[in-house]
């Protein structure tokens, strides 16, 4: 993922769409992903996607290798998330489920998989949706993605020990809700 | 190692893996012994980390390249122009980049050469003043002999209005 050279950045941050391809196939994947987990809809996860990496060839030019392209990427791409996921709560409470996103680009299709993978994607869905914004991009970016706490404080600019405070308020409120749900399929 | 504290890293550090080698040890050691943190950590594990890993990841639509393309195609033209002032400081901003340590290893060596250039020039002031000690001696000789002559001619005054004035 980390093969984007100094010049790949220069040549995209001067216009060249095939080395801005380059950097767009290198981190897409991430930034689609946490999309997803993030906002919970698989239609705004493309149109953060879209955004984010309209951002980023905007703002390439002012890009100064302080931090690594990934980090820099990364950061754009949790606010952005964040910024979606809290507006969509302030306008309606949400309710998109698992259902809702049918139209997900699968990268296995194994028919065996499906039942358990869809009551997995059921029971992910309903835990995060039932954190902040904020604590959401935590776990997303801790459990899902595997970033160390000192990436995810990179990412979102924040302290490590705001990272651990928040992994731990989602996950004792995480654990809550496994308990009623444990009890409500019992 | 206090129970409330164990929970804690359980549900962080621990089980994230982002203890050091001897903590790690400490909380294992801590679990072999205490029944309720180690249903804790159970608990923990099975309900609220382990349901995240390998989760499948999704790949973005190709639609979703090709919109963001046809926006930068149409942002392109308009981008050249505003911004090739930028373009030019940033070039010359390149070209004068110097990393910190290249700077920090530049001024060392720009110091040393410092301090062996005047390490080296000071023998040669040393030779001149090895040479004064000569004509010195010659300069005295002749101001103490101009002197003498004057104070038994008795002519020690220089003449002029003030020591008139004064005198």
């Amino acid at each position: 993922m980390d093969n984007i050279t100094e010049n790949i950045i220069i040549e995209a941050s001067e216009g060249s769409t095939e080395a801005f391809e380059s950097i767009y196939k290198a981190y897409s994947g991430f930034v689609y992903n946490v999309a997803f987990r993030v906002v919970n809809n698989i239609d705004e996860a493309q149109e953060v996607t879209q955004e984010v990496f309209l951002t980023v060839y905007r703002k390439l030019k002012s890009f100064k290798f302080k931090s690594s392209l990934k980090t820099w990427v990364y950061r754009i791409a949790v606010n952005m998330a964040i910024d979606y996921a809290r507006k969509r709560s302030k306008e309606q409470h949400h309710t998109v489920l698992y259902e809702d996103n049918n139209k997900l680009n699968k990268t296995i299709d194994s028919a065996g998989e499906n039942i358990e993978r869809e009551q997995q994607e059921k029971i992910i869905s309903t835990l995060l949706e039932a954190l902040s914004p904020n604590q959401r991009v935590c776990i997303v970016l801790r459990s899902i993605e595997g970033l160390s706490y000192q990436e995810i404080a990179e990412s979102l600019n924040i302290n490590i020990n705001t990272v651990r405070s928040r992994l731990k308020r989602a996950r004792e409120k995480l654990i809550v809700l496994r308990k009623e749900m444990v009890k409500n399929e019992m | 190692m206090k129970c409330k504290y164990v929970k804690e890293l359980i549900l962080t550090d621990y089980l994230d893996e982002q203890l050091g080698k001897e903590q790690k040890t400490q909380i294992e050691k801590h679990l072999t012994i205490c029944k309720g943190c180690k249903e804790y950590e159970l608990l923990t594990r099975t309900a609220v980390v382990e349901p995240f890993n390998n989760l499948e990841r999704y790949n973005p639509p190709e639609a979703a390249w090709h919109k963001i393309r046809e926006q930068i195609e149409e942002e392109l033209p308009l981008q050249e122009p505003t911004n090739s002032f930028a373009d030019l400081i940033r070039k010359v901003k390149t070209f004068l980049y110097i990393p910190k340590p290249a700077f920090v290893v530049t001024t060392i060596i720009v110091l040393l050469l410092v301090v062996i250039t005047v390490m080296k020039l000071q023998p040669e002031d040393q030779k001149i003043v090895k040479v004064n000690p000569e004509s010195q001696i010659e300069c005295i000789t002749y101001l103490i002999s101009v002197f003498d002559q004057e104070t038994v001619n008795g002519n020690d005054d220089f003449g002029t209005s003030i020591e008139e004035l004064f005198l």
